[in-house]
C-alpha cells in the first residue's frame, strides 16, 4: 500500500513540476529579517501580514522571511508575541529588502505568555505536528532540582513522553529515544543527556529556541524515524555587553555575550557546572576512618557553548558555533576504582549568502563526536572500555522564492561517520595478562532533497517534496526514496484542516537494552546484516483559533508504520561486544493515536491542557514467540496540564500536573529451583512469559514553581522556587520480587516491591542578568 | 554491563530509600515440569523432576513422584525408578535413579523422555563431551596477601568450546571463590590461562574444577544468569530460560570436568 502511495506521489510530483516552472511571474518579492530591537536576536515565528491582500507569512529559525506581493502600495503588519506590533507601508515595484526590529511591549510582558507556536502562523502554514519553545517560556515551568530543562518542557506537550521519572529522553509518537534527530546548530547530538539521562545537555542561557517535528517532516530533514529536534543557540547581543547567570542547588551557570563590532558581529560564551561533588568529597573525607561507611560516588558535569557570528557585508553572514560537554563519575572503595566519563563535542560553521531577494543559500561544515570511556581497576587488574561515534558533515541548502505561489527548498548533504565499537583492554599490573578487542567502522551517508510550498488557492496550500538518501560502508550500500507531503485547507482565517505523509529511513542504530538513555548506549551503522529502519507516518488535524486568538485548539490523529526496527535477542550481550550485529533482531511496529491540545495564550492566566490517547506495538519473530507486544513506553493515556498565573508585576506562579498510564514491563510469573551441578546455593530462577505484559502503576505528579523578580539597580534578577512532586507521589520506577526470610534465614514467602526515584524536592535558584 | 548500571542506580537509590511493597496480580499459572539431569561417565543415571510454581506461592519443592522416566542410548532404554535421596557429597537432591552406569562414549546420543500422570511429556537429547585437562595451577598474590588461582589448559582452536571454571575452598561445595562460564570464541591462542579476583590466602585448601560444557548447557546457564539479573534491575532485559528439553524447563546434559585439589602456595 505504501509503495502505491509513493508511486502516486511521484507521479503527482512529476505532474506539478511543469506547472511550477511555467508559472507567470507578475509579482515582486519582499524579504528580510525580523529581529529584537534590543539584542538584534532574530525572532522566529514573527508574522508578516498584508491584510488587504489576505496574505501572510512568518519568519524561520533565522528570523528571515519572504513574501510575494503584487505591484501595488501595500501595508505590512509585523507582529510577534510580547513585542509591539508595527506597520510598514511600501510600494512594491521591485524586489524589496525590508528588515524590521521589534521592541518589547512592556505592558504585554506583564502578562505571562507560555506558548508553543504563533497561533496565526500555525493556522496558515502547511507544517503540522510541530512544537516550538524558547528558554523564556521554559523558565516559568517548575524544574527538577531547579535546573531548567528545555527537553523536559517539551515532554509536557501531546505526543511526547519521557522514558521514566526525571528522564530527559524523548519518546515521540511511539518512537524510541534512538529515533530522534537532535540538531544543535545543525550538528547532530548523539547523547543529549547529562547525569545518566536526568538532565539534557542544553544550557537554557545559550539557547535561542527549540523546534520539534513529530510528523509531517520537511524534506530537509532525515536520518531518524520519529522526530527532529532543532536547537538554535543564541547569536549574542550585537548592541551591548550582557552577563547572565544563575546559582542553583546543584549547578551554577554563567553566560557572557556582546558585540565584537557593534551591529555587525557578536559572540556568546556560556558555561555551567554541577557542584554537589564538592560536598560529597568533603563528606567522604570526614568519614574515611569509618569502616562501615560506603563512600558516595563522585559525580559532576560541565558544559560550554560558544558562538560567533558576523555579517560580511549586506549579503553574507558567517556563524561559528561550538559545544563541549563532559560527565565525570568516580567510585572508589578499597581495591575497587571505577571511573566513567562521557562527552559530546559539536562544532558548526555556516555561511549564509543572499544572491538576491529570491534566492538564499546556507552552506555548512559540521563536526560531531560522542565518546564514553570506563576505566576500572580491581586489585591488580585494570580494564578500559569505550565506544563512540564521530561525524564530519558538509551540506548546502537553498531557499528559492520564484513567485508568490512557490517557496522552493533544495539541498544536498554528505556525512562521513566513524564508529568506534567496544574498544576493550584488560591487563594486570604486572602485564602478564593482557587482552584487547574493538572494532572501527566507517560509513558515509548522502542525501539530496527538494520541496515546494505551493499555494494554488487562497484556501489551499500544499508542501510536497522528496528526499533521496544513500548509505554506504565497506560491506553494503542502501538507498531510499523518502516522499514528503503536507497540505492545508483554510476554512476561514481562524480554522484550518491539515494532513501530512512522510517516509523516513534510519541508517544508524542505537544499541541500548536499558529502556533508558544511558551513556553506554552504542551507535552502530547499518551493515550487510543490519538493514535500515523505515517509518511511514500519516497524520491529519484541525487547528482552531478561538476568542480573538486568545485560545488555540488543535487535534491531530496519526498512524505510523515502522519496519526493520531493532531489539535484542534474549540475553544479548551489548557491553564490550564488538560484533553487535549478531545481537540484534529485527521487527515491525505500529503506533497510532490522537493528540488533543487546548492552549490559552493571553491574559494573566495562561497555559495548556494536552491529552494523548495512543497505542505503540512491536512484533519480532524472535521475541515473545512472534506475538505482538506493547512497547515499554506504550502509554494509553497521557495528560498534561500547565497553568501560569501572574500574581503581580513581580511574581508569577506556575503549576504543572502530569498523568500517564504506567509503563509496560515484564515481570516473572513463576519460579523454579535450580540445584545446578552442586547444591551449594540453590538458585531461585524467575520465569518470564509474555513480553511487557504487566503495567507499572499510573504515573502522576504535580510541580509548582514561583518566579519572583527582584528589584535591582544594575540589571535584572529573580529568585525561582520550585517544588517537584508537591504531593510526594511515590511513582514506581521499577518493580522487583524479593524473598522474605524468617529469623533463621529461611525464605517464608515472596513479595513484590516497587522502587521510586524522587520524593518531594524543593529547590531555589537565583538568576541574574546585567 | 547491567550489573554496572545497577550498581550506580543502587547507590543513588540507597540514598533515597524509596522502596515500598507493591501489589502485583499474577495471571493463573500452569506449573511446568523442571528437570535437571547431568550424565557423568562411570556414575549411575539419576535426575530430579519437580514443578515450577507461581512466583508468590509459599516456598516449597513440588516434587513429581509419578513420572515414567526413561533414558535411551545405543538401542537400549533404561527406566529410572522413583527414589528420593540426597547425594552426601554434592548435597544434591535426586528423585529418579537407575544403578546402571553412564557409559563413557562420546559418540552416543542419549535420549531422555519423562511422562507424568497429568499427561505432561518432556523430551531431550544430548551427547557427552571429552574432558579438557587442567595443565597446571599456580597462585598470584597482591600486596595484601590475597591471591587467585591461575589455571592453565590447552584449548582446541578448531572447535568452538564452552567452559565453566569453578574454584572453591575446603570442599567442592565449600566457599565459592570463582564461578563463571566462558567460550573460546575470542581466544587467540590454544594455551589458555584463567584467573580471577583475589580471595585466596596462602595455605588455603583449594578445589579447582574446569567443566567442558555443551553449547546447550552454556546457553542454559547464561539464560539463568540473565533471568536472575532481570528481576530487580530496571535496565535488565527480560530473558527466557533456554532449556534443551521440550515440554518443560531444565537441562539434560553430560558433565565433563577435570578437577584438581591442592593447597595454595
Amino acid at each position: 500500500m505504501i509503495n502505491k502511495v509513493t508511486y502516486h506521489f511521484l507521479l503527482l510530483l512529476a505532474g506539478l513540476l511543469p506547472v511550477f516552472l511555467a508559472h507567470a511571474q507578475s509579482y515582486h518579492t519582499v524579504s528580510g529579517k525580523i529581529t529584537d530591537a534590543a539584542t538584534n536576536e532574530p525572532l522566529t515565528g514573527a508574522v508578516i501580514a498584508a491584510p488587504d491582500l489576505k496574505k501572510m507569512t512568518s519568519t524561520d529559525m533565522n528570523g528571515t522571511y519572504s513574501i510575494n506581493l503584487p505591484e501595488d502600495s501595500v501595508t505590512l503588519i509585523i507582529s510577534y508575541f510580547g513585542y509591539l506590533e508595527t506597520q510598514r507601508k511600501i510600494f512594491v515595484n521591485k524586489n524589496i529588502q525590508l528588515n524590521v526590529a521589534l521592541s518589547m511591549d512592556v505592558t504585554e510582558m506583564e502578562e505571562v505568555i507560555i506558548e508553543g507556536n504563533t497561533e496565526k502562523n500555525e493556522v496558515t502554514t502547511t507544517q503540522m505536528s510541530t512544537i516550538t519553545l524558547t528558554p523564556k517560556e521554559a523558565r516559568l515551568v517548575p524544574a527538577l532540582l531547579g535546573e531548567v530543562d528545555l527537553i523536559k518542557v517539551l515532554q509536557l506537550k501531546p505526543g511526547i513522553q519521557s522514558g521514566g521519572e526525571g528522564s530527559s529522553g524523548l519518546y515521540i509518537r511511539g518512537g524510541g529515544p534512538d529515533q530522534n534527530l537532535i540538531l544543535l546548530d545543525n550538528a547532530p547530538v548523539y547523547n543529549a543527556s547529562h547525569l545518566f539521562g536526568f538532565f539534557s545537555i542544553f544550557n537554557p542561557d545559550a539557547v535561542s529556541n527549540v523546534r520539534l517535528y513529530k510528523g509531517g517532516f520537511p524534506a530537509q530533514f532525515g536520518g531518524r524515524l520519529s522526530s527532529v529536534v532543532e536547537i538554535d543557540s543564541k547569536d549574542g547581543n550585537k548592541e551591548k555587553m550582557e552577563v547572565k547567570g544563575g546559582i542553583g542547588l546543584i549547578a551554577t551557570r554563567l553566560s557572557v555575550e556582546g558585540p565584537v563590532k557593534k551591529g555587525k558581529s557578536s559572540f556568546i560564551v556560556s558555561g555551567r557546572r554541577t557542584y554537589f561533588d564538592l560536598f560529597t568529597r568533603r563528606f567522604n573525607e570526614w568519614n574515611k576512618d569509618n569502616k562501615d561507611f560506603q563512600p558516595i560516588p563522585d559525580y559532576f558535569f560541565h558544559d560550554f557553548n560558544a558562538k560567533f557570528n558576523t555579517s560580511l557585508g549586506e549579503k553574507d553572514k558567517l556563524e561559528l558555533s561550538a559545544y563541549y560537554g563532559k560527565d565525570f563519575f568516580k567510585y572508589s572503595t578499597g581495591l575497587f576504582n571505577f571511573n566513567f566519563n562521557w562527552k559530546n563535542v559539536t562544532a558548526s560553521l555556516q555561511w549564509t549568502h543572499i544572491y538576491n531577494s529570491r534566492l538564499i543559500s546556507k552552506s555548512s561544515f559540521i563536526y560531531s563526536q560522542y565518546d564514553y570511556e570506563i576505566k576500572n581497576s580491581y586489585a591488580n587488574f585494570l580494564f578500559t572500555l569505550g565506544s563512540g561515534v564521530r561525524d564530519f558533515i558538509i551540506k548546502s541548502d537553498f531557499d528559492y522564492h520564484p513567485n508568490n505561489k512557490h517557496i522552493v527548498k533544495l539541498g544536498i548533504q554528505a556525512t562521513s561517520h566513524l564508529f568506534n565499537v567496544a574498544r576493550f583492554k584488560a591487563s594486570s599490573q604486572e602485564h602478564d595478562v593482557s587482552f584487547e578487542s574493538g572494532k572501527t567502522l566507517n560509513a558515509t551517508d548522502m542525501a539530496v532533497y527538494f520541496s515546494d510550498d505551493y499555494s494554488p488557492h487562497i484556501r489551499w496550500k500544499i508542501n510536497y517534496g522528496v528526499r533521496l538518501t544513500g548509505f554506504i560502508n565497506e560491506q553494503s550500500f542502501y538507498h531510499g526514496i523518502e516522499p514528503r507531503m503536507s497540505a492545508r485547507y483554510l476554512i476561514n482565517d481562524k480554522i484550518s484542516l491539515k494532513a501530512s505523509y512522510a517516509r523516513m529511513f534510519q541508517y544508524i542504530h542505537l544499541a541500548s537494552n536499558s529502556g533508558a538513555s544511558l551513556p553506554t548506549d552504542i551507535w552502530y551503522p547499518s551493515t550487510a546484516t543490519i538493514k535500515p529502519q523505515r517509518s511511514d507516518q500519516v497524520a491529519t488535524g484541525i487547528i482552531i483559533n478561538l476568542k480573538d486568538d486568545n485560545y488555540v485548539l488543535t487535534n491531530e490523529i496519526y498512524y505510523k508504520w515502522l519496519k526493520g526496527v531493532i531489539d535484542f535477542k534474549d540475553g544479548a550481550e551489548i557491553f564490550a561486544n564488538q560484533d553487535l550485529d549478531k545481537e540484534f533482531v529485527f521487527g515491525k511496529g505500529w503506533c497510532y493515536g490522537n493528540e488533543l491540545y487546548l492552549e490559552k495564550k493571553k491574559g494573566k492566566l495562561t497555559g495548556w491542557i494536552g491529552y494523548t490517547l495512543s497505542w505503540t506495538n512491536r512484533q519480532f519473530n524472535e521475541i515473545n514467540d512472534g506475538k505482538v507486544f506493547p512497547a515499554r513506553y506504550d502509554r494509553r493515556h497521557d495528560i498534561s496540564i500547565v497553568s501560569s498565573y501572574k500574581l503581580s508585576k513581580r511574581v508569577n506562579i506556575t503549576t504543572t500536573w502530569v498523568y500517564g498510564t504506567g509503563n509496560a514491563v515484564s515481570l516473572p510469573v513463576a519460579r523454579f529451583l535450580l540445584q545446578d551441578v552442586s547444591a551449594t546455593t540453590p538458585n531461585i530462577v524467575p520465569i518470564f512469559t509474555d513480553r511487557n505484559s504487566f503495567r507499572l502503576p499510573s504515573y502522576h505528579r504535580m510541580d509548582v514553581g514561583l518566579v519572583w523578580d527582584l528589584n535591582s539597580k544594575r540589571g535584572k534578577s529573580d529568585l525561582t522556587f520550585s517544588i517537584y512532586n508537591v504531593y510526594d507521589r511515590r511513582n514506581a520506577y521499577f518493580i522487583y520480587y524479593e524473598e522474605v526470610m524468617n529469623m533463621q534465614g529461611i525464605p517464608v514467602r515472596y513479595k513484590a516491591k516497587q522502587v521510586s526515584l524522587f520524593p518531594i524536592i524543593p529547590s531555589v535558584t537565583y538568576n541574574f542578568k546585567f | 554491563m547491567n550489573k554496572l548500571i545497577l550498581l550506580i542506580a543502587t547507590i543513588f537509590l540507597i540514598s533515597c530509600n524509596m522502596e515500598r511493597d507493591a501489589d502485583v496480580v499474577l495471571p493463573v499459572y500452569e506449573p511446568e515440569l523442571v528437570v535437571e539431569c547431568y550424565l557423568i561417565p562411570g556414575e549411575p543415571f539419576r535426575l530430579s523432576v519437580h514443578e515450577s510454581v507461581s512466583y508468590f506461592e509459599a516456598p516449597h519443592l513440588p516434587e513429581v513422584n509419578d513420572a515414567l522416566v526413561t533414558i535411551s542410548y545405543k538401542g537400549t532404554t533404561d527406566t529410572l525408578e522413583y527414589l528420593a535421596f540426597e547425594d552426601p557429597v554434592t548435597r544434591k537432591y535426586f528423585n529418579y535413579f537407575n544403578s546402571k552406569l553412564v557409559p563413557k562414549d562420546y559418540e552416543t546420543e542419549f535420549i531422555l523422555e519423562i511422562k507424568d500422570k497429568k499427561g505432561r511429556v518432556v523430551r531431550g537429547k544430548t551427547k557427552l563431551l571429552p574432558i579438557v585437562k587442567i595443565h597446571s595451577i599456580d597462585f598470584v598474590y597482591n600486596s595484601e596477601g590475597k591471591g587467585y588461582a591461575r589455571t592453565f589448559f590447552e584449548d582446541d582452536l578448531s572447535t568452538t568450546d564452552y567452559y565453566r571454571y569453578q574454584v572453591t575452598r575446603d570442599t567442592y561445595i565449600g566457599d565459592e571463590m570463582q564461578d563463571f562460564i566462558f567460550t573460546d570464541e575470542s581466544l587467540q591462542t590454544s594455551s589458555v590461562e584463567v584467573g580471577g579476583s583475589p580471595r585466596i590466602f596462602k595455605g588455603d585448601y583449594v578445589i579447582v574444577t574446569l567443566h567442558h560444557l555443551t553449547k546447550e548447557h552454556y546457553d542454559f546457564l547464561l539464560s539463568i544468569s540473565y533471568a536472575k539479573d532481570a528481576n530487580g534491575n530496571p535496565f535488565g532485559q527480560p530473558a527466557r530460560i533456554k532449556s534443551n528439553i521440550e515440554g518443560g524447563v531444565g537441562i539434560f546434559t553430560g558433565l565433563s570436568y577435570d578437577r584438581k585439589e591442592l593447597y595454595a602456595f
